[in-house]
């Protein structure tokens, strides 16, 4: 991969490790040896990597394209660009290892509270539920 | 009540990201609730999923019973599958829920030339009118979705994971070259690399010296194979940005 060479040629090759199309397992195992998640997305996309990592105890940065409500406090956010994930590194990097504790702690209970199935599951339902009666009740009446 | 729901999905192969991960715990938790999940996708081949029966027909009958067996039709993304069902569904009284994961963003149409920019907005525009409800990830994109929506207001419903499935990680070293007191800071990304995360990433890589930085890349599906194809960035470009 030309990436890897690019990374070679820079000098970081002892540094950095790719890993492609892990499997759930290999995911959950990197995530169980993370210190930091950096989830740069340029484009909305589902967060199951932010909730992945908040569900792993990991502290999260991410792309404000992937950031789902209410996890603001907890995930650090920035628009997807250069300047703004540098900033936001730096930032994580400058921080205690009991800031970051803390933050990850705090993530975790949030997101279990508003994104664990247990909890969306049951609104999916009701969703489904609602547009079946609406449906008959609209064929009803026609 | 709702008992049957077809999920359209393009991909249930396991390189496909996102959808794989995510939503066998939504079939999970809707079995218990006594409804049954089918997945239709447009994999030449079926990757088994627990709690859902998974259909890759092309067969234009066996849609249309699919079609016509559902309560709801729910269609995740807004790919060729999804487009042609719910040009099918259109014809049937089932109710259609669209989910399009970040595919009514303008920056995706942006992107193309103005002829084919106006063609993919009427396609999409078909889908849009066709479905009954339109949901949306985040605060970001419902109000994306609501310069889009003529019918129902577009409503945020979120997708979750099980987060009891990360307390206890398997211990299989995945990176047995990193240091067992080595911090690792993660890069994930399906996203064009060379644009943002690639010169931060390397940036990183070169500065930090207590740090293992791991790449960590989704691969982009072909449409309907399953197969995975990865595209790199040039190093002459590369090179310029880092």
């Amino acid at each position: 991969m030309q990436l890897e060479s690019t990374v070679r040629r820079k000098g970081g090759a002892d540094r950095v490790t790719f890993v492609t199309d892990p499997s759930l397992d290999d995911q959950r195992s990197l995530l169980a040896r993370a210190s930091l998640v950096v989830v740069p997305a340029l484009q909305i996309r589902p967060p199951t990597a932010v909730l992945q990592a908040l569900a792993a105890g990991v502290p999260v940065i991410a792309s404000d394209r992937v950031v789902p409500n209410g996890l603001g406090d907890c995930v650090a956010t920035c628009p997807p660009t250069r300047e703004h994930l540098t900033a936001a590194l730096r930032s994580f990097l400058q921080q205690s290892d009991e800031q970051r504790q803390a933050a990850a702690r705090l993530g975790r209970e949030i997101g279990r509270r508003e994104y664990d199935w247990s909890v969306l599951a049951p609104k999916y339902g009701e969703t489904y539920q609602a547009m079946v009666t609406s449906t008959s009740s609209a064929l009803r009446s026609s | 009540m709702a008992k049957k729901v077809l999920h359209v999905v393009q991909s249930s192969a396991p390189a496909a990201g996102s959808e794989t991960i995510v939503l066998p715990g939504l079939f999970w938790r809707l079995a218990e609730a006594g409804v049954e999940s089918i997945v239709l996708t447009g994999d030449t081949k079926p990757t088994p999923c627990d709690h859902a029966r998974v259909v890759c027909s092309r067969d234009a009958d066996e849609r249309a019973s699919l079609l016509a067996d559902a309560d709801v039709i729910h269609l995740h993304g807004l790919g060729d599958l999804q487009k042609a069902i719910a040009g099918k569904a259109g014809g049937t009284s089932t109710p259609v829920i669209l989910s399009p994961m970040g595919a009514l963003e303008p920056d995706q149409f942006d992107r193309m030339g103005w002829w084919k920019r106006r063609r993919a907005r009427q396609s999409v525009r078909g889908v849009v009118d066709a479905a009954d409800r339109l949901t949306a990830l985040n605060d970001r994109e419902l109000q994306h979705l609501h310069e889009w929506s003529s019918q129902s207001a577009p409503e945020i419903l979120g997708y979750g994971i099980d987060f009891d499935d990360y307390a206890d990680p398997p211990t299989k070293p995945i990176s047995p070259d990193i240091a067992t007191d080595q911090k690792v800071m993660l890069f994930l990304g399906l996203s064009i690399p060379w644009k943002v995360w690639c010169p931060c990433c390397m940036r990183s890589a070169a500065s930090s010296t207590n740090w293992r930085v791991g790449i960590w890349c989704w691969l982009d599906p072909k449409p309907g194979t399953g197969e995975c194809s990865w595209s790199p960035p040039s190093d002459a470009r590369a090179a310029l940005i880092v």
